[in-house]
């Protein structure tokens, strides 16, 4: 049985079909890709899934339970969570504050702390604010609050945006990591295809809030659909 | 002992000083410390949980009617309908405004909470509330507390305790699981957490204090009447007090609270009250412009000289 199953999701923004009906099964351990072209509806699935939206049409179950009308922290609470596409912090609060936020809210060992600072390299950081971050440490402060909650299933938007490539590696390496020490089960959402190449098993390609095709990078690009949907 | 616990124990001493240093006129002590139980009590949830509240004097008149219409209609002893009083006004208070604030942020909330007082003074004032409310002529007379040393004491005692109390529970876990959700709720709820749980606690923490206070204050007052309860006027005068002072700081509203009454005090005898409410007023906006973080701040700045590696007052 899949981990995460989006069952024919359909959601509507004013004058937008942001997803047109999108069924996508992930299984347990996998790291799955999500690539598609701006305005492809990815973002959306993600806070769809997460429960930022209701879904106007289908359903959305994890670990075998509809979730899809349960609030956000009931998501986040059975497990689920997300980084956002553009970080989310207050820039008052420290680095660490941010990390033991989550730890607080769900009575977890306060030793999580270091353990999840060391996982994604801030532990050098954690008394400073989250403005002086770069973007890759921006990226490692999304992973790093969405480890706080102790999740088996993980969304990463758009994690290597504004990244150089050596940066993107350094993402990878995380996602390996978390992957493997923490069974997690990784979307992986980004435009760059090298990127997500390198990281991803199976990759699900959505164009216009529709899935148009899956399966590893050799399978997608020889899929003309895929090619027309990226060149054109 | 803690940190806050010094600090409180250290403002009510401060308050006792106070208040035996001018028994003679110790109705304006009994003034100002009220007035610094409702700046406070209003300031501990609309600075801290990032809605600004305009509806805190719900807390006070329900908790001041509920037992005004005990003492008065029903004939029960002051101490019983002062609690009852309390626990009644905090949970109506709670109940009405705590959804409120689920549904609606930012200047809806705003709107919400202060079209509700329009509307209760309208209400406590109309003819189907009168049997119980006695309209504008209030219920009076009252029970009466009398302005004593004891008094003055008694409730800077319980302003202290409160203020320990919230000082406590802004440095615990939901304090800091607050702090977030006065910045980005968004940021709460994928933590795990539905941030309304939280500034719901403030609220309700809020309401108790200003429920208890307004219950007093009716006696104290020996009516109650929707100016010294439900009335805009009233709730302008508490935000001012506490802005004055430094909302951003439960002591800011005691400070707030004396100046207030205090250059009242002073001016009362000199001027008409329209005068001394002009003076009072726009000598509090200019310290908020001079000083946005109010008068507190200032006193912090003498405080840290006299007492050098004092942290700032929280
Ligand atoms: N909150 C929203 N309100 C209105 N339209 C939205 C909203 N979020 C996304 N959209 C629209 O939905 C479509 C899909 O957007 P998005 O999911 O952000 O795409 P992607 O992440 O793939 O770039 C776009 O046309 C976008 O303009
Ligand atoms: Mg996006």
């Amino acid at each position: 049985m899949p981990v995460l199953e989006v069952r024919d999701v359909g959601k509507v923004f004013p004058g937008v079909i942001a997803l047109g009906g999108v069924t996508l099964n992930i299984e347990q351990g996998e790291v799955r890709g999500l690539i598609g072209p701006n305005g492809a509806g990815k973002s959306t699935l993600i806070t769809t899934i997460m429960g930022v939206h209701r879904p106007d049409s289908g359903s959305i179950w994890f670990r075998g339970e509809d979730i899809s009308r349960m609030h956000i922290w009931d998501r986040v609470r059975k497990g689920l969570n997300a980084t956002h596409q553009t970080a989310l912090y207050v820039p008052e609060l420290s680095i660490r504050r941010h990390i033991e936020l989550g730890i607080m809210v769900n009575g977890f060992p306060a030793t999580d702390v270091m353990l999840i600072a060391e996982t994604v390299g801030l532990e050098g950081e954690m008394d400073e604010n989250p403005d002086v971050l770069s973007a890759l440490g921006a990226k490692k402060l999304e992973i790093a609050k969405a480890l706080s909650t102790r999740p088996s299933f993980i969304m990463l938007d758009e994690c290597f945006a504004g990244l150089s490539f050596e940066e993107g590696m350094e993402v990878i390496e995380i996602i390996r990591k978390i992957a493997e020490e923490r069974q997690l089960t990784v979307l992986v959402v980004d435009h760059n295809l090298a990127l997500v190449e390198r990281v991803a098993h199976v990759t699900t390609v959505i164009d216009r809030g529709v899935v148009i095709a899956e399966g590893t990078f050799e399978e997608l690009f020889s899929n003309q659909d895929v090619v027309d949907a990226y060149m054109g | 002992m803690s940190r806050d616990s010094v600090r409180w124990a250290a403002t009510f001493v401060a308050l006792t000083l106070a208040a035996v240093l001018f028994r003679a006129d110790i109705s304006f002590v009994i003034s100002a410390t009220f007035f610094a139980i409702f700046a406070m009590s209003w300031s501990f949830f609309t600075s801290y949980s990032g809605y600004l509240n305009l509806g805190h004097v719900i807390f006070i008149g329900m908790g001041g009617y509920t037992s005004a219409i005990l003492n008065y209609h029903l004939d029960w002893p002051m101490p019983v309908s002062i609690v009852i009083g309390s626990i009644v006004g905090t949970l109506l208070g709670w109940l009405y405004l705590n959804p409120i604030h689920k549904r609606v942020s930012g200047l809806s909330f705003e709107m919400v909470s202060f079209l509700s007082i329009i509307a209760l003074t309208n209400l406590v004032l109309s003819g189907y509330a009168r049997p119980l409310t006695n309209g504008d002529l209030g219920l009076s007379p009252l029970d009466g507390i009398f302005s004593t040393l004891g008094f003055a004491i008694g409730i800077a005692a319980l302003l202290c305790l409160f203020g320990y109390g919230y000082s406590r529970f802004l440095s615990s876990n939901s304090g800091k699981i607050v702090d977030f959700a006065r910045e980005s709720q968004d940021i709460v709820r994928t933590a795990g957490a539905d941030p309304h749980r939280y500034t719901g606690r403030l609220l309700l923490l809020s309401g108790l204090l200003a429920s208890t206070g307004g219950a007093l204050y009716v006696h104290y007052s020996g009516a109650a009447v929707v100016s010294n309860t439900f009335e805009l006027a009233f709730m302008i005068r508490i935000v001012v007090i506490a802005i004055i002072g430094g909302r951003f700081s439960l002591y800011g509203s005691i400070v707030g609270a004396y100046f207030v009454v205090f250059a009242g005090f002073l001016l009362k005898p000199v001027v008409s009250s329209h005068i001394e409410f002009l003076i009072i007023y726009g000598l509090g906006f200019a310290i908020y412009f001079l000083w946005p973080k109010g008068l507190i701040s200032i006193l912090e700045v003498a405080i840290r000289r006299v007492v050098p590696g004092r942290k700032s007052v929280q």
